[in-house]
């Protein structure tokens, strides 16, 4: 009987997904996979797109100093954000495991809000609080700290404030999920042997929290890396991102080859980011284990953290 | 002592949330012909005058029925994808699931581009088709996740019950296992809705002059006139149109599953 109702689920849902597969691998799979291989074709204005194979697009980025320029400043401020995010995150994702009921529900509906608010609305909040004539402004001059007005906007800082806003809600579940997971008997056990809070909490709570963490650095390193509207409207003209690059060779210039090579590099560079990331954190995970199991054979306080 | 200042940081990270949030409801209030603070008087003059202002009431319309069609398409299509996911962890079904999943994690300018590029050379660039294909791609990743909360959360036993008392499986699958989770469904579809409604950068690319996006037309008027009430005052439409699926959705999911799960 068993085995009679698994062929028979074999055989129907094969035909249940083709539609979905069939979506995905068109109307998805297929454009990735042709933006690739448009990033190896030539361009001229006067004929587009011409088919071929060169690497020509690459080339010419890799002597392109204004774009490195661009390339790293993503880098640089995308891995800032993430630090913020961890940084300012972790005592918020502490308060929602430690409470429950509408207080945690609301917590999450506001921590979401930034998130899936049209982020062209949440940028546009931004430049009424900053821009000459904002909030912060109007307020900082009539307490007097200000003479006048300054420019708050259109700099690296206001990004990565604009980018914390929405994806420190990424960090906050995923290290909420593993505070959540940890018995607090063992930070507990700690305090009674003798430990500080600070110390309890740096070398039980922290590192068994670290999955957390790492999952949470992820998810907001390759938002931030791919970020697009924030950057583009609180850094203005002067301090640009990738994406922007991107959307301006292929939009405004209307060189798709060279744009394609724009948008593959950024993805190339997110994806060796976190590889170099994964590979150090693995090799600093065996270092540890084996410096504690030459250091001693009693329980070493490293041991908590494995 | 500890609680008090934990108290007090949350307050203050919860402002700082909501602070462009709040920044622009106030400032639609203003009587002011120009985004002053602290705001002018209290009128709703600024919401009529946006309702009043054809493009940006098209682009609402347009921007309201993408989401609600490229979210009802991509909780059917991933309703299948899920349940063949949870049915059986095979390598095939694993990979369709993960290739599913990427879009949300994929440069949105890379995304848009590789969508124009492709969908002109289909021959339907330009047409809302390639508007309502590239949300739905943008918009599975999020009720596919979902709709598997609300499958690892079912218990199989119910199905199997069904089974061994004669229904057959399309049968137990529509009268047993369907209705418990419907729930993660609607919440789907509300994620789904929520992300094609606020997305800006596939839009821009997929956008022509006579189809333009909410978030698109907003975007472009930042340029121009970003201290316009009338601008405010639509982005605030937007904020509570958000507000409400997020708030429906909320208590559909009962967002303490997240927990459990470690991510959105």
């Amino acid at each position: 009987m068993k085995a009679f109702s698994r062929t028979r689920s074999r055989r129907a849902w094969p035909i249940l997904l083709l539609l979905p597969l069939l979506f995905i691998l068109v109307l998805y799979v297929a454009p990735v996979l042709n933006l690739v291989s448009i990033s190896f074709s030539e361009h001229s204005l006067k004929e587009g797109v011409i088919p071929g194979f060169s690497v020509g697009n690459y080339a010419r980025l890799m002597h392109d100093s204004f774009y490195f320029e661009v390339l790293w400043r993503t880098i640089r401020l995308s891995l800032l954000t993430t630090l913020c995010c961890a940084f300012f995150g972790y005592p918020i994702a502490f308060y929602l495991t430690r409470t429950s009921g509408w207080r945690q529900t609301i917590m999450f509906i506001v921590l979401l809000m930034p998130l899936v608010t049209s982020v062209t609305v949440m940028s546009y909040g931004w430049l009424i609080l900053l821009g000459r004539k904002g909030v912060v402004n109007t307020l900082l001059v009539k307490l007097g700290f200000f003479e006048m007005p300054r420019q708050l906007m259109y700099n690296e800082t206001v990004i990565v404030v604009g980018l914390v806003h929405i994806l420190v809600v990424f960090m906050v579940i995923a290290v909420a999920a593993s505070l959540q997971s940890i018995n607090p008997a063992l930070a507990r056990a700690a305090r009674s042997l003798g430990a500080s809070p600070f110390t309890a909490f740096r070398q039980i709570t922290l590192p068994l929290s670290m999955p957390g963490l790492r999952t949470g650095a992820l998810l907001v390193f390759v938002l931030s890396m791919s970020a697009y509207a924030t950057p583009t409207v609180l850094g203005g003209t002067r301090v640009k991102f990738l994406s922007y690059l991107v959307y301006q060779q292929a939009i405004s210039l209307n060189n798709w080859p060279r744009g394609a090579a724009m948008a593959v590099i950024l993805l190339i560079a997110t994806t060796a980011i976190l590889a170099l990331a994964s590979a150090y954190g693995q090799f600093r995970a065996q270092r540890r284990q084996s410096a504690s199991e030459t250091a001693t054979s009693t329980m070493a306080p490293e041991r908590a953290g494995d | 002592m500890a609680r008090f200042l934990l108290g007090f940081y949350v307050t203050i990270f919860v402002l700082f949330l909501l602070a462009p949030i709040l920044a622009i409801t106030a400032g639609s209030f203003t009587d002011t012909s120009y985004v002053v603070f602290p705001p002018q008087g209290f009128t709703f003059k600024w919401y009529f005058a946006a309702v009043e202002q054809q493009t940006l009431m098209q682009a609402l319309g347009l921007s309201l029925a993408l989401a609600a069609g490229s979210a009802t398409l991509a909780t059917v299509l991933a309703l299948p994808l899920a349940i063949a996911f949870h049915g059986s962890g095979s390598l095939l079904n694993r990979v369709i699931y993960v290739l599913a999943m990427t879009p949300a994690m994929l440069p949105a300018v890379f995304l848009g581009l590789a969508l124009l590029i492709m969908y002109s050379r289909m021959g339907f660039g330009g047409t809302r088709w390639s508007l309502v294909a590239g949300h739905v791609v943008m918009a599975l990743p999020f009720a596919l996740s979902l709709i598997a909360v609300g499958l690892s959360a079912l218990d199989g036993s119910l199905e199997r019950a069904a089974r061994s008392l004669g229904a057959s499986p399309f049968q137990a699958f529509l009268r047993v296992t369907l209705p418990m989770i419907a729930w993660s469904l609607a919440a789907g579809w509300g994620f789904a809705f929520m992300i094609s409604f606020g997305a800006l950068e596939v839009s821009l690319f997929l956008s022509t002059s006579t189809m333009v996006t909410l978030p698109v037309q907003i975007y472009s008027w930042l340029d121009w006139s970003p201290l316009d009430p009338a601008l405010t005052a639509i982005s605030s439409g937007v904020v509570i149109i958000t507000l409400a699926v997020l708030v429906v959705t909320a208590r559909l999911v009962r967002l303490d599953r997240f927990l459990k799960r470690g991510s959105v």
